[in-house]
């Protein structure tokens, strides 16, 4: 086996997905073999950037391979952006050396917080949307944009609570937080879908309050419904294909922004990589039809 | 290390994530309501939550619930084994308690499982099920080894290369992936039933098993995958000395006092061959 790591050599890299390349997938271990033995015409993947945060081994190994053949997108889970705790140095070392190994087009993280006091949920947990919150997200982000010796993009969220101390919709703290931080943001349509049936708001009312210049990425996934006191609360488990309803807000987006890398994510009860790639085949036929550059 | 701008991200915000993490993390009085009780235990939160048609100790619920979820899920995926053993629901049971007991304690789930073989073996130091500590140690073992750096196999020509003089300060380097497994427990035998794809049942009679006395296992992995190996006594002595950067010769001599009868020359040459060996330095 080649010295992957110690032996840095510069990877002979595809040319990066442009926003007008077909859509992608999420990148998950089951389909490593399957991507690689068949090499299917998808643009780019994006990979969960902790699942590849070890030193070695066969997933690093898959990766390399994968990252020869296809475009990258690197999406974190768990940098707790969003927290009151210091940075968390080490979480900060291994994301840098995947940018620097893997060489990324994109490095995104989640607007939200998921530990505190160095105790982790390991979820995404929503954030007040207070001026104070912003001011501490974008210190963090531009410190996070320090230490990588990048810009990142960060992904709007699911959520299924509001904080009576919020001062702003979400889509103003969004935007407010790009625009301190300076870094790019990565909408993701179901989120917005599922946040706006939970709370009560206008699809339309967020895609018009995010400046176009700031969108770099959209995601698209699907949810699952649940039932709580006879009132139906939208839960993102990116485990079912795409609704009807978010591939019209997608449209939206598209007319909006015009054409952005778009990813087809799917997390819990992975399907099949052709599923996948018939899911990435419909945002193609909506950007033909809705897109501009 | 890079420091926010703000040291916290002011005090509001701090108290408001501190009492939401009290309510995902903290036990619950009666754990088996945790719709009504909630509200009692998590006061703060509660207050900050809008209700809008459902009630925020339900909202939160549906945050504690994740969290359990992720947690016992990558545990699951660390301990397939232990989790095919003990069955699903005491497995999410186990899961639950350690959790509370040790969460999480970074952004990569991959470390959640650290001290879950020591917790289980505690939870049943004492009954029919003491060996579950055992298999759970040697998967999260597996598991470390499977994520291990990669390294170039030993170079001959450079070892070749050492003078005769030097042979007493050679010291060995292992492959980063190498785990070195003891329990006076049939371990492989139980993990290796428990991880085929087939759905066979196998009795392992562990009293027969314990008549062997201890078993010893060399657990790395080569370009196919993860391998376990039986060790005897010698041969673990010698590859735990390596590890812990015992010089060639200590290594030697401990395995001796094992055994009489363990051959350095054969055990150096197989493990070169098999890239367990896979570097050296002279102690100076």
């Amino acid at each position: 086996m080649p010295n992957l790591l110690v032996d840095a050599v510069p990877l002979p890299l595809p040319a990066n997905a442009n926003a007008n390349a077909n859509a992608g997938i999420g990148l998950r271990a089951q389909h490593h073999s399957e991507l690689l033995e068949r090499s299917p015409a998808v643009p780019w993947v994006e990979a969960h950037s902790e699942n590849y945060f070890a030193d070695g081994g066969a997933h690093i190994e898959a990766l390399f391979k994968i990252r020869s053949r296809y475009s990258l997108s690197l999406h974190g889970v768990g940098l707790s952006v969003g927290s009151s705790d210091a940075l968390d140095a080490q979480h900060l070392k291994l994301l840098r050396r995947n940018i620097d190994r893997f060489q990324p087009m994109l490095v995104s993280e989640h607007l939200s917080w998921s530990s505190v006091g160095g105790r982790f949920a390991n979820d995404l947990l929503p954030l007040p949307y207070t001026d104070e919150a912003l001011q501490h997200v974008a210190n963090r982000i531009a410190n996070i944009q320090d230490a990588l010796g990048r810009q990142i993009l960060v992904e709007n969220v699911s959520s299924y609570l509001e904080y009576t101390a919020s001062q702003m919709p979400e889509w103003t703290f969004l935007a407010g937080v790009a625009t301190e931080a300076g870094c790019g943001i990565l909408l993701d349509l179901n989120n917005i879908y599922v946040a706006a049936r939970n709370h009560g708001f206008k699809p339309l009312d967020y895609l018009n309050a995010i400046p176009a210049s700031t969108v770099q990425e959209f995601h698209l996934a699907g949810y699952s419904a649940i039932n709580i006191d006879g009132q139906e609360i939208l839960i993102d488990t990116h485990g079912a294909p795409v609704c009807t309803a978010v591939w019209n807000l997608y449209a939206g987006a598209l007319q909006r922004f015009g054409t952005r890398p778009t990813l087809i994510e799917w997390d819990t009860d992975i399907p099949e990589l052709d599923v996948l790639i018939a899911e990435a085949h419909k945002a193609d036929q909506l950007r033909h039809q809705y897109g501009r550059a | 290390m890079v420091e926010p701008s703000r040291l916290a991200g002011g005090e509001s915000l701090r108290m408001l994530q501190a009492a939401f993490m009290r309510a995902l993390l903290d036990p619950l009085p009666e754990p088996d309501s945790a719709q009504g009780s909630l509200l009692s235990t998590c006061d703060i939160v509660a207050r900050e939550i809008v209700a809008r048609g459902i009630a925020p100790a339900k909202r939160l619920s549906i945050y504690r619930k994740n969290t359990e979820t992720n947690f016992a899920a990558s545990l699951r995926l660390s301990f397939p084994a232990t989790y095919r053993l003990v069955g699903k629901d005491y497995f999410r049971h186990c899961a639950r308690l350690y959790q509370l007991q040790r969460p999480s304690c970074s952004g990569d789930l991959h470390h959640v499982g650290e001290a879950f073989a020591e917790y289980l073996a505690q939870l049943h130091a004492h009954d029919r099920y003491c060996y579950i500590g055992d298999i759970a140690r040697l998967e999260w073992l597996c598991q470390q080894s499977l994520l291990a750096a990669d390294r170039s196999p030993l170079d001959l020509a450079k070892l070749a290369a050492v003078d005769l003089s030097d042979y007493d300060s050679l010291c060995f380097l292992l492959h980063p992936s190498v785990r070195l497994f003891s329990s006076k427990f049939p371990c492989q035998t139980i993990w290796q039933a428990n991880t085929a794809d087939d759905n066979t049942s196998e009795n392992i009679d562990l009293d027969l098993a314990s008549d062997r006395g201890p078993e010893y296992l060399l657990i790395f992995r080569d370009s196919l995958g993860l391998l376990l190996q039986g060790l005897n006594a010698c041969e673990y002595s010698f590859l735990g000395n390596l590890q812990r950067g015992e010089t060639f010769t200590t290594a030697v001599q401990a395995a001796n006092t094992e055994s009489a009868a363990f051959n350095p020359s054969d055990s150096l040459r197989r493990w070169v061959a098999m890239r367990v060996i896979v570097d050296f330095k002279l102690m100076r």
